[in-house]
């Protein structure tokens, strides 16, 4: 069982606490989900239950938190480990060795168990998630769902059976999705108590027994999870859709050198004013045809046509075409806010509207601070209003919305929508969201192995 | 193009540490050794398993790349810098830069070293998976931390480049282009920031998910290594090898030259 009795926690040089007077128990067994914005608490109140918080992170911990009958605070973590396993957001930063029999059994043999106990607990992991036929795959060369299931493998070989998981779906296309919430099911059927962060509560309908909602540090809602979810339905002002076509594909093919074809045949035409999703599971090919759009790759056969110019190169589409990746801090690199929004415009020797990207980002108070100081949605409108302020045709968004809660989505989709509106520019993003593709697209194509297999209104 | 090779050999099957074996008795024996001939019957011999491993194409044109760009950059270097008298001069650029018989015959010397060196190192790379060798290289007492930072630094390689590629193009697509020395500095430096920044958020992530995996150096390794007959044998080779070169060295005409 997990009691928390009276717990606020303040990070080492923050001015108000992460967490305030916090009263919690979870029996075993259960599945508890966190929600609320980024920003509430819910990762702190992870890091006290794994003992990261205070004993790495720092910080100031008043009242009582107990795991099993322990203090997590006052055991070492490798301690706390054999009873509490801990899955963060990233898979990539938590997967140690190479290959991903090994990486199962890092845990194991950090504590010190025989070759043949590790042995035994590395087969069962693997076979509990599906990953025995790739045990001896390099890590980097697994999917984001595989990684994942990698990571959760890596902390239950270990014994725990309390699974801390930090937004793991966040990254994940819908089968990946579905496939790591069944292989949880699992553990849960098992006897497993599961505590997990996540924005999008969807998918979790009918898995979860409870969920907790927080908000500034502190809890203002816990109950059983809701059977039904209502949407809060958003009503864009979208561009109206013109005749003037921007992106026009013919017969697309690509296959990267010696390797086999990612696109097939793909044909498509898009107009101004159209907010197009591009849906597909991961390795689909979508990003890759983000990367055609905007002249960063060039098709192997088919023709295709950018804002009027036949298969263009990447140098000839700077300024016609916008490119927002799915994490901005690959392409946030000046030293403050204004300097990140001029730096396209200035390049071109274009104009840029300062004050009204600032205002519209809500970073004006931020406006010489160094983009790396604000938080992720903050980093995410940056990058965007940064690609915006070139006054782009084409706008290009790859996976946008990762990581991000319902509010800061929102606000970056809105500014794109408008941009897209005052510009004239068509706007095509992937995604694996059903809430952004509903909310804001106007049209949604769908890949399916390299070949584009529907194309439909929302 | 360093990474293991796939496809198996019976290179590839030689436990990690005899393979490291073979490195270090080449290093050794391209030190020690000053003939010419000798030198290039040692190059020979660590080409030799070459052979055996079979590697594709594009490896071995990346090997030969290596071997003319070593030794024409040597040969020309020393040829022209050589300091040692007597001098017999083939080419004279400049009053003072002149090109030396001597020179040239002492760079070809150094490059047949440093070709059997590289050449020995390459194949143990392409035939032994990193893991492997980084678990051999903890059985040969090499302490776990730096292990596991070898390991680390191999796990994020990728990830790396992928990233340095990905922040190249949105400088590209946001007009950061521009020809000379100063355009190619300042994009350096617009991207060794957010690399930079990104490597130290990573390192911090990292960290937090080692502890809670239980990180220690005093751990017990789930794997072994055991020699196999065979590995015996090449062991056995290995040594019989350096006692011969040594023996070449101080009484043959490959003299050790700081004994000289």
């Amino acid at each position: 069982m997990i009691q928390l009795s009276g717990v606020s926690y303040t990070y080492p040089e923050a001015g108000c606490p992460a967490l305030r007077e916090i009263d919690l128990t979870v029996r075993d067994g259960e599945w508890l989900l966190l929600a609320g914005p980024s920003g509430c608490g819910k990762s702190t109140l992870l890091y006290l239950l794994n003992g990261l918080a205070p004993q790495v992170l720092g910080g100031t911990l008043s009242g009582e938190v107990r795991v099993d009958g322990f203090v997590p605070g006052q055991i070492p973590i490798r301690e706390v480990s054999r009873h509490v396993g801990t899955v963060f957001q990233n898979p990539e930063t938590q997967l140690f060795m190479l290959r991903v029999g090994e990486d199962v059994a890092f845990g194991c043999e950090n504590l010190a168990f025989a070759p043949s106990e590790t042995h035994r607990r590395v087969e069962r992991a693997l076979a509990q998630f599906s990953l025995t036929v790739i045990q001896y795959q390099e890590v980097f060369k697994l999917s984001g769902g595989q990684k994942q299931r990698l990571a959760i493998a890596g902390a239950t070989a270990m014994g725990c059976r309390t699974l801390l998981l930090d937004e793991p779906t966040s990254d994940l296309d819908d089968d990946s999705r579905a496939e790591l919430l069944a292989a949880l099911s699992e553990l849960h059927r098992a006897g497993h108590t599961i505590i997990m962060t996540e924005h999008r509560l969807e998918p979790l309908i009918g898995i979860v027994d409870r969920m907790i909602t927080m908000e500034v540090g502190r809890i203002v809602s816990n109950g059983p999870f809701p059977v039904t979810y209502s949407r809060v339905r958003n009503s864009p002002n979208r561009p109206t859709p013109s005749t003037e076509i921007l992106v026009d594909a013919r017969e697309l093919d690509f296959a990267y050198s010696g390797g086999k074809s990612v696109l097939k045949e793909v044909s498509f035409s898009i107009g101004a004013g159209e907010i197009v999703a591009l849906k597909g599971r991961n390795g689909s090919g979508k990003t890759t045809l983000l990367k055609l759009l905007c002249g960063l790759l060039r098709p192997t056969q088919g023709c295709l046509t950018i804002a009027g110019r036949k298969q263009p190169r990447a140098a000839d589409l700077v300024g016609e075409v916008g490119f927002l990746f799915q994490n901005p801090d690959e392409q946030l690199f000046t030293d403050s806010v204004v300097e990140e929004i001029v730096f396209g415009p200035d390049n071109l020797g274009r104009r840029v509207e300062l004050d009204y990207f600032l205002n519209r980002t809500g970073l004006t108070q931020y406006r010489n601070a160094h983009p790396r100081s604000l938080s992720r949605g903050e980093r995410q409108r940056l990058a965007a209003a940064a690609v915006l302020a070139m006054g782009p045709k084409v706008i290009l968004l790859d996976e946008p919305t990762t990581g991000l809660d319902q509010p800061a989505w929102a606000a970056l989709m809105e500014l794109v929508v408008e941009q897209a509106r005052h510009y004239g520019a068509c706007v095509v993003f992937s995604t694996h969201h059903a809430e952004v593709v509903e909310t804001f697209a106007s049209r949604v194509l769908t890949i399916s192995q390299g070949r584009l297999v529907d194309d439909c209104l929302p | 193009m360093i990474a293991c090779l796939d496809h198996p050999s019976p290179v590839h099957t030689l436990d990690a540490r005899v393979k490291i074996a073979w490195s270090v008795v080449i290093s050794l024996l391209a030190v020690i050794l000053i003939d010419p001939l000798f030198l290039a019957g040692l190059l020979i011999l660590t080409v030799l398993p070459w052979f055996v491993v079979r590697p594709p194409f594009a490896r071995i044109r990346m090997l030969l790349i290596l071997v003319v760009i070593t030794t024409l950059g040597t040969m020309i270097s020393q040829g022209f810098f050589y300091g040692r008298e007597p001098r017999t001069e083939l080419l004279t650029l400049l009053p003072g830069l002149s090109l030396s018989q001597e020179g040239v015959i002492y760079g070809a010397i150094v490059s047949l070293r440093l070709l059997s060196v590289l050449t020995a190192g390459m194949l143990v790379i392409l035939t032994t998976h990193p893991s492997d060798l980084i678990l051999a290289l903890t059985k040969l007492r090499v302490p776990y931390w730096f292990a596991f930072m070898l390991t680390l630094a191999l796990r994020f390689l990728p990830e790396t480049i992928e990233q340095a590629k990905r922040i190249m193009v949105a400088q590209e697509l946001r007009g950061a282009g521009g020809k000379g020395l100063i355009s190619a500095g300042r994009r350096f430096r617009l991207l060794l920031v957010p690399l930079l920044a990104a490597s130290l958020r990573s390192a911090r992530q990292v960290a937090l998910a080692a502890e809670v995996r239980a990180y220690s150096a005093h751990r017990i390794p789930s794997k072994d290594l055991r020699f196999s007959p065979v590995d015996w044998w090449v062991m056995g080779g290995l040594t019989l090898l350096t006692i011969l070169g040594v023996i070449a060295a101080i009484v043959g005409r490959g003299a050790v030259e700081v004994m000289r």
